[in-house]
């Protein structure tokens, strides 16, 4: 009896898990056939979500019933945690991975990332980026990048009523001289109850932007170079982190802030909290790029742009940034739509559409900044002067945990008193080597 | 009949020991899944060079080698122990002096029990950035309302090392306080009356009562609160992120800073994994240490 009802219950369960399985594939089967079950899922920053929604709007158009979903990340999370969100079995389909962070490196040698030679092909890109940064975006010869925005950097923005209020006049070239120009500038401003120059000192990236300009200025060309590219697989170092040709730029910002160029508390400073201290009137000048007037719209006072000294007779110029970039993690399950994603937002329609809407530069040499008006007088200005005097960001080219996430730190940790440039360049030439021995 | 009975017995006993067996069994599986096979992972992290992701290059003890001379280590260890203690005694002393006014029942007791539990249900995150933007010079509340008593409103404590560590320890004491107010005043509400009516009889004072019979009789709840806060603070990380990311400098990287930067800025997960083995191991002595030193049987001795 006993052995009957087993047997039953043994059957009742047989035919049950059958029923189940057949459920399961049959709602597999319906799940993948009509396209309204599709999805797209996209990494964004919230400053360019405009931008992204209006180029997953359109390819939800063009495949009617796909969803794109756009995930927001932050600009910590694009620098750090986001190489083992890539890198994992749900990873979204179109991932933000910049040229400089350490993600890039980290997911590039574990082979996370797929090549993009088709949609380079498709939607001719090697010629929209010219050759110079195609190269940059290339690894061993391989495009597994796309650009979406370019960016200057290190311009500093100025209140001209503080200017006025203080009986400062800007430089009519917009390149401070020297140091001791800088010094009576900001005494001035001080005197006039303003702060000199907003700095984000805990932002993770503006003292690195500094130590960008300054080399730019203070180091010889061949110097520059060696710092640019000497981190690479095969190159070797001719100059050393420890020369006052790298320390050099670490003692000119030393030396401002000791005389008090930066604002009060700087050093604790926040990115926001800099542009906050601008913003309110506080300090007179801010350091920043090409974005900030569509985020300065509603401004009460009138600003206008210069540039910092450099150690010597030569002044910084903007610094250029080609490295905001999309990638398709191998583990994306839809990467064909993933493909038709990076081509929609590399068009000239989405890119004149972006650089109107959220003030980014266009990635492709197809679309002008003069025509997009949007973009401003200012940013327009700042691009002519780039025409002719642009210098490549250190901390741009150098992979996070080398350069920006480092330097700045360490930077962060010389202006607070903690450590001498020369000891700073001890932690750069130290870590260098480290990378080194780990990757050749 | 007879023969039955016993036999009803032991089936429901095996029975129950098989019900215990699948109940702990569980229990057990839960513990390996997210305790122990993370543990053995990180362990085995700690033994390797890895950034993070792709395969990890075992390395054996290299990562421990160099925690031993790397003074960024102990500097951050050193910070962590100070940020521990010096918000687990500031706790302890503050939520005591509390939860005693309350207890000997002060004005608005009821009122009090509220207000001073309230930071502690604020998320540590919005504490951090409350406080972080408060003590801004110049714009900050702290420095506005300084400024207005003449006392200077330019005080950049967050920016300055010597002060940026005590300005985040007097952050977490403001947070901790309140929970260590409610636990205490918990304990010292279950010392009988009598107790304190006798020496009152004996001619003793409230002061001398507080000292000699309320601290003694609630020492192992106060032992408690002074270990799990000094736990809590020492991996406080949401805090000194969110007020100094570890900055100004080192001035207040505490060992989880570290290890997130060694991790996810320098991509050094072999050496974050050791760092986090070696402040596990402390914390484990400390606990252990602390709840001996807390227990009936240490008072008794």
């Amino acid at each position: 009896m006993s052995n009957h009802r087993s047997v039953i219950r043994r059957r009742a369960a047989a035919i049950a898990a059958a029923a189940s399985i057949a459920a399961l594939l049959l709602a597999g089967c319906t799940s993948t056939s009509p396209a309204k079950d599709l999805s797209l899922t996209v990494q964004v920053q919230a400053e360019q979500l405009t931008a992204f929604k209006y180029t997953a709007g359109l390819l939800e158009k063009k495949h009617p019933g796909l969803k794109v979903h756009l995930q927001t990340i932050t600009g910590e999370q694009k620098n750090t945690t986001n190489a083992q969100v890539l890198a994992s079995s749900n990873a979204p389909d179109v991932g933000i991975v910049p040229t400089n962070a350490q993600t890039y490196f980290d997911l590039m040698k574990a082979k996370k990332l797929i090549p993009l030679d088709d949609v380079w092909k498709s939607a001719d890109l090697a010629a929209r980026y010219g050759d110079t940064v195609a190269k940059s975006l290339k690894w061993n010869g391989t495009p597994y990048l796309a650009l979406f925005d370019t960016v200057y950097y290190n311009v500093v923005f100025y209140n001209k009523d503080a200017f006025t209020k203080a009986g400062v006049k800007a430089p009519a070239d917009r390149q401070i001289a020297s140091n001791a120009d800088l010094y009576a500038l900001v005494g001035k401003l001080k005197a006039a109850g303003y702060d000199g120059l907003a700095v984000g000192g805990a932002s993770g990236y503006q003292l690195g932007w500094l130590v960008d300009a300054q080399l730019q200025a203070n180091a010889s060309p061949a110097a520059l170079h060696d710092f640019l590219t000497s981190w690479q697989s095969g190159n070797k170092q001719s100059v050393k982190y420890t020369s006052p040709k790298f320390t050099g730029s670490l003692a000119q910002l030393s030396e401002w802030g000791k005389h008090g160029v930066f604002q009060s508390g700087y050093v604790a400073a926040s990115g926001d909290q800099a542009q906050a201290a601008f913003t309110s009137g506080t300090a007179a000048m801010m350091i920043g790029g090409t974005w900030i007037p569509s985020v300065l719209k509603k401004q009460s006072f009138d600003y206008d742009w210069l540039l910092l000294p450099g150690a010597g007779d030569t002044p910084t110029v903007p610094s250029i940034y080609a490295g905001d970039t999309l990638a398709i993690p191998t583990a994306s399950k839809h990467k064909d739509l993933a493909k038709e994603y990076l081509e929609i937002y590399s068009s000239d329609k989405v890119q004149k559409y972006a650089a109107a809407k959220v003030g980014s530069l266009p990635a492709v040499n197809t679309v002008k900044a003069s025509e997009v008006p949007d973009l401003g007088p200012l940013v327009q200005q700042v691009v002519k002067f780039t025409a002719t005097k642009v210098g490549i960001g250190w901390t741009s080219t150098l992979p996070g945990g080398l350069g920006q996430t480092l330097i700045d730190s360490e930077a962060q940790k010389m202006l607070s008193g903690q450590s001498t440039p020369e000891e700073v360049g001890k932690s750069q030439q130290k870590e260098f080597e480290t990378y080194k021995s780990d990757n050749g | 009949m007879v023969i039955h009975a016993p036999v009803r017995k032991r089936t429901k006993n095996s029975r129950e020991a098989r019900l215990i067996a699948v109940i702990l069994g569980g229990g057990l599986l839960i513990l390996v899944v997210f305790f122990g096979l993370p543990m053995v992972d990180l362990v085995f992290t700690s033994l390797s060079r890895w950034s993070g992701v792709g395969d990890r290059v075992f390395v054996g003890g290299e990562n421990y080698l160099a925690l031993l001379s790397d003074t960024s280590v102990h500097d951050s260890l050193a910070r962590s122990v100070t940020l521990g203690l010096g918000t687990a005694v500031g706790i302890s002393i503050i939520a005591t002096v509390l939860a005693a006014l309350v207890s000997g029942g002060i004005k608005g007791s009821n009122l009090y029990r509220v207000v001073w539990f309230l930071p502690a249900i604020a998320p540590p995150s919005a504490v951090a950035v409350f406080w972080a933007l408060s003590v801004q010079p110049k714009s900050g509340v702290v420095n506005v309302v300084l400024g207005a008593l003449g006392l200077g409103n330019d005080h950049a404590w967050l920016a300055d090392p010597a002060t940026a560590l005590w300005v985040v320890i007097a952050v977490a004491i403001w947070q901790g306080a309140g929970f260590a107010f409610l636990v205490i005043l918990g304990a010292m509400e279950e010392v009988p009356v009598s107790i304190y009516e006798a020496a009152a009889i004996d001619g003793t004072g409230p002061i001398r009562q507080f000292f000699s019979l309320t601290l003694p009789l609630i020492r192992p709840v106060l032992s408690m609160v002074l270990l799990l806060e000094s736990i809590w603070a020492f991996n406080g990380f949401t805090l000194v992120w969110g007020m100094t990311e570890g900055g100004p400098g080192e001035a207040t990287t505490i060992l989880p800073v570290q290890v997130y930067q060694e991790a996810f800025h320098l991509g050094h997960f072999g050496a974050a994994g050791a760092i986090s083995v070696v402040g596990g191991i402390l914390l484990l002595i400390v606990g252990v240490v602390g709840n001996w030193l807390g227990s009936r049987r240490a008072v008794d001795e």
